[in-house]
């Protein structure tokens, strides 16, 4: 009987040594990787993504440099006096008008161009809903540019003040329609009147808040048409900005 | 010892290793998770002998049971909390220790090895009746290695009480050869035998408690929201009104997200759920709207996160509707886009969101949410908790949620 008894003492030693070992060991090798990181798998947990505001290719460094320089100087950055004009703009963004115009080319799928009539700088209901549904369409961006302009039929101060005042519609309007209190630290004007990097021709394949029919026209001849051109510049081009700057 | 009653322990001997065998592996598994990683889990009448593997999908019963609040007790002291597995490991050890001892020592027909098996085994079976009634009532998915489990324990059941009944001829025959212990004797003996199931069964989970590691530090450190102010109203208030306040709770979600919807359900049904008030910031990972997404992890999440806004007092109905449909909504094959048929069904369930789904406002609004989520570098993921202000780390979801949220709520 003694050795019965001896025999389970033997048999239950060993169990209980087993069980006590077996489950430390795969606590302690737990809390090893826990400490350490380590991994079962031998795989590194990838970081994730950090949410933050766009920035696309055409983030250049030579658009953000100028970018830079326009927002700074022309009051988004800093705070202090809003909008740019065009005597100001050359020796702001220190670049030629063709390299200005070539800068914002990567733009054109983002960007709109809004169109108003000889000597006026009222927003038409196409020119509304563009505005609109380009304000809406912020996604990643920080910066919202209003590059107005004047076509050359009048005189220089005379179209320095049109596109001055195309610049205040849209504003104005996007004031008024949206009630952003945070509109301020967002938009960027800038009015050009008709001395600084006139649009080209090839801004008729941009999105326009209204048909032109001489882009169509000067399409087909595969010619250059002044009147195209002076309607192209009786505008605003609109676009959100998708660059960290 | 009659050889009838041999073979009756062998049975036993065979239900008791089968026992300890699944129960090992479930222990195992549920172990593995304590370094708070994701492991494939073990789900199979043979584990170790077939390969495991992350996605699995035979392995879902398996997840769900361990993940299930069913799997361990005492998970707002412990992370993880005790695994219930632990105590069978013992027990099926018990029964395996005691056959062999009662097949070694030809004493296996003695009352005190009668008792401690049957006891063993009832308690087995008692346990295996409770898992399975819960498998069917609650957690609607079957785990073979617990179903395992389960037909070890009525092996060891059957041997036991056939152990049992062919031990009562073993022992008159013996008190008749003059082998027939004293009644002090049988109760000592009794005694014994129940101090080394008890011994064996405790073992395991006292050593378990003895060395799991301190898991507070970890929970506190997923970083926290850089501002709790929501100055453009992107949050939406769901569940209990604002004048039942509990701890602001804020859930990023996308109503496409399959894990969302189960981690919403397993909060909302939580305990701790009637300390907390709610609010949820749509991060919809669906490029349509959301720039951060190179490609749509959730193609049509945008259409739902803008009825959402529109949806105002019910955004969280059309949540859970979205919750409800994800199945679907989701894409049939990789060409196809449900958008469109996601914007379908969102109208017909919801008229009255007709004129808004579309409008600029509802974009801008969409897209401050998104913005907010820029202000607060969140990570680009769901789902994501942050109870007032501290983040509940990824690796906290499942089998920690509990102990984070007691220590997250201040309720320890």
């Amino acid at each position: 009987m003694k050795i019965a008894w001896i025999l389970n003492a033997v048999v239950m030693i060993v169990l209980l040594v087993a069980l006590g070992t077996g489950t430390r060991s795969m606590v302690l090798a737990a809390a090893h990787r826990l400490e350490t990181g380590e991994s079962l798998e031998g795989q590194k947990k990838p970081a994730p993504l950090i949410a933050s505001k766009a920035e696309v290719a055409y983030c250049t460094d030579e658009l953000k440099t100028v970018l830079r320089r326009v927002l700074t100087n022309c009051g988004l950055i800093g705070g202090g006096r809003r909008g740019c004009q065009p005597n100001e703009l050359r020796n702001v963004a220190q670049i030629s008008d063709a390299d200005f115009n070539a800068l914002f080319k990567s733009l054109d799928k983002r960007a709109g161009i809004i169109l108003f009539d000889p000597e006026k700088d009222e927003l038409d209901p196409g020119a509304k809903a563009m505005l609109e549904k380009a304000w809406a369409d912020q996604r990643g961006a920080t910066y919202f540019f209003v590059v107005a302009r004047a076509s050359t039929d009048d005189t220089t101060e005379k179209n320095r003040m049109y596109s001055h005042k195309r610049a205040n519609s849209v504003l104005f309007y996007l004031q008024e329609r949206f009630k952003d209190t945070e509109l301020d630290q967002k938009l960027g004007l800038l009015w050009l009147g008709e001395e600084y990097a006139q649009l080209d021709q090839q801004f008729c394949n941009w999105n326009l808040s209204r048909s032109v029919p001489e882009c169509a026209q000067a399409q087909r001849t595969k010619g250059e048409d002044t009147q195209m051109i002076k309607e192209l510049n009786r505008s605003a081009v609109i676009s959100w900005i998708d660059c960290r700057l | 010892m009659s050889k009838k009653t041999y073979l009756f322990f062998v049975i036993a001997l065979v239900g008791a290793a089968l026992g300890l065998f699944y129960s090992g592996f479930s222990t195992s598994d549920f172990v593995a998770h304590l370094d708070r990683q994701l492991h494939p889990v073990s789900c199979s009448l043979l584990p170790g002998l077939t390969e495991t593997t992350m996605l699995e999908q035979g392995a879902e019963g398996c997840k769900v049971a361990m993940f299930s609040p069913y799997s361990s007790f005492w998970r707002d002291r412990y992370w993880g909390g005790v695994p219930w597995s632990l105590f069978a490991l013992g027990l099926f050890g018990f029964g395996l220790a005691l056959s062999l001892w009662g097949i070694a020592s030809r004493k296996g027909h003695h009352l005190a090895v009668n008792i401690g098996l049957l006891l063993a085994a009832i308690v087995a079976v008692a346990a295996s009746l409770a898992f399975f009634s819960i498998s069917v009532s609650k957690l609607h998915e079957f785990c073979k290695t617990c179903v395992g489990t389960y037909i070890a324990s009525g092996i060891l059941a059957l041997g036991a009480a056939l152990v049992f009944v062919s031990s009562i001829g073993d022992r008159r025959r013996a008190a008749a050869a003059g082998d027939k212990p004293t009644g002090v004797a049988n109760v000592i003996a009794i005694l014994v035998v129940l101090a080394e199931m008890g011994l064996a069964t405790l073992l395991p989970v006292a050593l378990y408690l003895n060395t799991v590691p301190d898991y507070g530090k970890y929970v506190a450190e997923c970083g926290t929201l850089k501002s709790k102010e929501d100055k453009n109203n992107v949050l939406i208030p769901i569940g209990k009104p604002a004048t039942q306040a509990g701890t602001e709770s804020i859930l990023v979600v996308d109503p496409l997200c399959p894990a969302c919807a189960a981690f919403h359900k397993r909060i909302q049904d939580a305990p701790f759920a009637s300390k907390m008030s709610f609010k949820v910031a749509i991060l919809p990972l669906d490029s349509d709207c959301n720039w951060m997404m190179t490609d749509s992890m959730h193609p049509g999440a945008c259409v739902l996160a803008k009825a959402m806004i529109c949806a105002k007092d019910k955004a969280g109905e059309i949540l859970d509707w979205s919750y409800a449909n994800q199945k679907d909504f989701r894409p049939k094959d990789k060409a196809d886009n449900p958008s469109a048929r996601i914007r379908e069904a969102v109208l017909k369930a919801y008229p009255q969101v007709k004129d808004c789904l579309d409008s600029p406002d509802t974009k801008i609004a969409l897209n401050k949410t998104l913005n907010w989520a820029v202000d607060q570098s969140l990570p680009v993921l769901t789902p994501q908790l942050y109870v007032n202000g501290a983040r509940l780390c990824d690796e906290d979801t499942d089998l920690g949620l509990d102990f984070a949220m007691t220590r997250l709520l201040g309720t320890k």
